[in-house]
């Protein structure tokens, strides 16, 4: 595994158990608050070196993400997984599970599984709401007693002011990356190793990048961009798209901005708390009930970033942002923005000069019609 | 080879003709239904369309259905293509691509003409998670009510509260047609379609057990086929019918010795939804070399619940509890424990040499664990499987010569475990 070492050690350091979760949206302060380091399994590819463990499981018209997350806990180059904790997601993430838990057990490395279930009827009111509180009761409850640990009001609240700093730590520096003072592909780095280690280092690298003295002087003639898509583009399509003079002055990407968008307040009750992190979370087309908003919350967000133009960033044999791509690009195309559509596969990571030539072009097109 | 194998254009048997009527007219009754302003619902296939017999004069189209007819009626490829020239990728499932070719398109390439405007649209996740987007799609469009049956994922025995959550969800859904119709709701109807299907899966189940005959007087092409009245008129009295005529056809030839598969060596199973645009050309060719896929998982499932291979019967009582303990019937979206399961009470009950594992880059939920699942039953079942490209509805995405010899090479695998005696077997 290239270049784990970091992470694996920040991990075995903080001495607590593993947890494993996919897909990116996990009930990670409940895991944090009951004793684990929840990491999430997303942006996988920098560590692994070929996707050959998955390859004997898993079908290449699989997503890059759903093929990474299988060989990294199939490979075995990972040492202390305790546990996985998945949830309710698309068709290809809803089959790994078994395939997963029956080949580390054969190779094995017994991990144990967790899993709640999201009502992707939505979770406004009444038996949805009461339905999942009841799953979130159930996943403490298997979590009490399998770590012998009693669940306590004080430490999930910790955990909760811990998530909240990260997450708040993101909006500082995405709104550092909109003013041209970081790199988007440094930031985007810095997200996706802050899912694979404690969120205690987490937050500490997160702050000494938002101490970091500006690294682009360049603030001129630079066109407004916002990136859409499950990944962010690869760290060199981030540096082009930046080379091209474009800056991200948003992210919908749904391993960062989505991820952090939103934080609960805690009353006391989990079941609660959870409800609204999911009934309030941002709009992201693998949370089924949140389709309605999408398109709404994505014009508001151009809007309010001064966005010229959208680069989406598809994911190869992801159902869900490619049925939805269509009818987001007319409504970008109706507010006048400009849409540049990318196809990001798991070996075009290694081959974007294709991909480069089009974001030059578009640059040019938005530098076209003026800032 | 059963008589009209043998004389290509031969008419159908009275079966066939009557799948092709009931067909004909489910479509020509939703045009004039919707012409008549019915209250047009677009369910996908899970939906347990039973419910909307509690309310009159709603009537119910399958997209799903239409996908594949198109498919099978050499349409797919145009209807698809019209979706993928308005934005749709050709990675997305070729369901779901041909049908909104079909209506974002032009519905003349249809072999229906398309469906009627929905009222309302009614999916459910336990078909897959790509069908709420695709009806998401119509919903924004045409700003039509969407409402989604959220099915916890079926790995296991269904539990109490995961079915208290369906029937919750259920009553909403009458609650919301009621209100849309100005209707009251009839559970005692719903009772009564519950009844009829539970008659004619009665029939059903009893049809694919003839399976374990040897020869048998069924292949899958004919499950595929007939699975359509339980998909597209669920509780009606003609669906019974249907089934018992399909029966009596099966077992009339049993005691006439006219198999379809004449000199029937190699039994095997499919694995996958039917390959819709070569039900004719792979039943012929595989027959022509004495192989009869006997069973699919696909059409197997059907009357069932979580891998069992026993019709799971309606008892009367309360009909929305028993909608939604039945939710679990599809084998398409199970784990791998229950997709295994279900195939190994297939081989115990009717006998299998071989399986064919249809990778499709359409299903994605369907196909991802198949690789586990070939290991599993050659492990535990010592029966050779093949894993071969096809996607359902697509036929641009199936390349014949390569698919028949991976099947040439499973049936030399069949041959050598059968011992040197053995034929051999060439396509
Ligand atoms: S990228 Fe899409 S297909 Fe892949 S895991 Fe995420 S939601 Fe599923
Ligand atoms: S992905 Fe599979 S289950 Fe879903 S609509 Fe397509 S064929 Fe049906």
């Amino acid at each position: 595994m290239k270049g784990f070492d970091a992470l694996e050690r920040a991990l075995g350091e903080s001495g607590r158990p593993v947890v494993c979760c996919f897909p990116l949206y996990p009930p990670l302060e409940l895991f944090h608050a009951m004793g684990f380091n929840p990491i999430v399994l997303w942006g996988l590819k920098p560590f692994l070196a070929s996707t050959s463990a998955c390859d004997k499981h898993v079908q290449t018209f699989a997503c890059s993400v759903g093929r990474h997350l299988t060989e990294f806990l199939l490979s075995g180059d990972v040492a202390g997984v305790d546990s996985v904790f998945f949830y309710n997601a698309c068709d290809t993430l809803r089959n790994l599970p078994e395939i997963l838990s029956r080949n580390m057990i054969g190779a094995g490395r017994q991990a144990k599984f967790y899993h709640f279930h999201v009502p992707m009827q939505g979770l406004g009111a009444g038996v949805g709401r009461d339905y999942f509180k009841g799953e979130v009761g159930r996943l403490a409850s298997s979590l009490e007693k399998d770590c012998h640990v009693a669940f306590s009001n004080r430490n999930f609240q910790d955990s909760v002011e811990k998530y909240r700093k990260m997450r708040g730590l993101h909006a500082v520096l995405q709104e550092r990356v909109a003013r041209g003072q970081l790199g988007f592909g440094r930031y985007a780095r810095a997200v996706h190793e802050g899912h694979l280690v404690p969120v205690e280092a987490a937050i500490d690298t997160l702050q000494s990048l938002a101490r970091e003295p500006p690294s682009n002087p360049r603030r001129e003639g630079l066109h407004r961009v916002m990136l859409s898509g499950i990944m962010p583009p690869p760290p060199e399509l981030s540096d082009a798209i930046e080379r091209a003079g474009l800056v991200v002055a948003a992210n919908d990407i749904a391993s960062m901005h989505r991820s952090f968008r939103h934080t609960p307040r805690f009353n006391g009750d989990v079941g609660d708390y959870y409800v609204d992190f999911y009934s309030r979370h941002c709009p992201c087309p693998t949370l089924l009930f949140t389709a309605d908003q999408r398109a709404g919350y994505l014009a508001d967000m151009a809007k309010d970033n001064g966005v010229e133009g959208v680069i989406f960033v598809g994911e190869k044999f992801c159902e869900y942002e490619y049925l939805e791509f269509p009818h987001i690009e007319k409504i970008f195309k109706q507010n006048g923005i400009h849409v540049l559509s990318l196809e990001v596969s798991i070996d075009d990571r290694d081959n974007v000069a294709p991909l480069e030539g089009r974001i030059e072009a578009f640059a040019e097109l938005l530098g076209s019609e003026g800032p | 080879m059963t008589e009209n194998e043998k004389r290509p254009g031969a008419p159908k048997s009275r079966a066939g003709q009557n799948l092709t009527a009931l067909i004909m007219n489910h479509y020509a009754m939703l045009h004039d239904a919707a012409k008549d302003k019915q209250f047009v619902v677009w369910a996908s296939i899970s939906v347990p369309t039973e419910i909307f017999k509690g309310f009159e004069n709603v009537i119910v189209a399958i997209p799903e259905n239409h996908a594949a007819m198109s498919a099978a009626k050499n349409a797919g490829v145009p209807l698809a293509q019209q979706a993928e020239a308005i934005g749709f990728s050709m990675d997305l499932c070729s369901y779901a691509r041909i049908d909104l070719g079909t209506e974002l398109g032009d519905p003349k390439a249809s072999p229906a003409g398309g469906l009627p405007r929905p009222d309302l649209l009614v999916s459910d996740t336990n078909n897959c998670s790509l069908l709420i987007k695709w009806f998401d799609i119509y919903h924004r469009l045409w700003g039509v009510p969407h409402f989604v049956i959220d099915v916890p994922f079926c790995y296991e025995e269904q539990k109490e509260t995961d079915r208290e959550w369906i029937v919750g969800q259920l009553r909403e859904l009458v609650t919301l047609v009621g209100s849309m119709t100005g209707q009251a709701f009839n559970p005692d109807k719903v009772k009564k379609a519950l009844a009829r299907t539970n008659e004619a899966l009665v029939h059903w189940k009893a049809f694919l057990a003839l399976a374990a005959h040897r020869p048998s007087p069924i292949t899958a092409f004919d499950t595929f086929a007939h699975m359509a009245p339980f998909v597209v008129s669920r509780g009606e009295k003609q669906t019974a019918l249907h089934y018992k005529m399909l029966l009596g056809e099966a077992r009339a030839r049993i005691d006439a010795g006219d198999y379809p598969v004449q000199n029937e060596r190699y039994r095997l199973l499919w694995d996958n939804i039917a390959p819709w645009h070569q039900l004719r050309a792979m039943k012929a060719r595989l027959a022509a070399s004495g192989a009869n896929l006997v069973h699919a998982t696909y059409t197997s499932c059907i009357g069932t619940v979580e891998g069992g291979y026993a019709h799971y019967p309606y008892d009367g009582r309360d009909p929305l509890l028993y909608m939604a303990r039945v939710q679990n019937f599809s084998v398409c979206p199970y784990g791998l424990r229950l997709r295994f399961k279900a195939m190994a009470e297939i081989i115990g009950h009717v006998g299998i040499d071989g399986v064919v594992f249809a990778s499709n880059r359409s299903c994605k939920v369907y196909s991802i664990m198949q690789m586990d699942l070939q290991r599993l039953i050659e492990e535990k079942h010592g029966i050779p499987t093949i894993l071969i490209d096809v996607d359902h509805a697509d036929v641009r995405k199936y390349d014949e010569e390569s698919v028949f010899l991976r099947i040439e090479a499973l049936i030399e695998r069949i041959d050598q475990n059968r011992g040197p005696g053995a034929r051999p077997y060439r396509c």
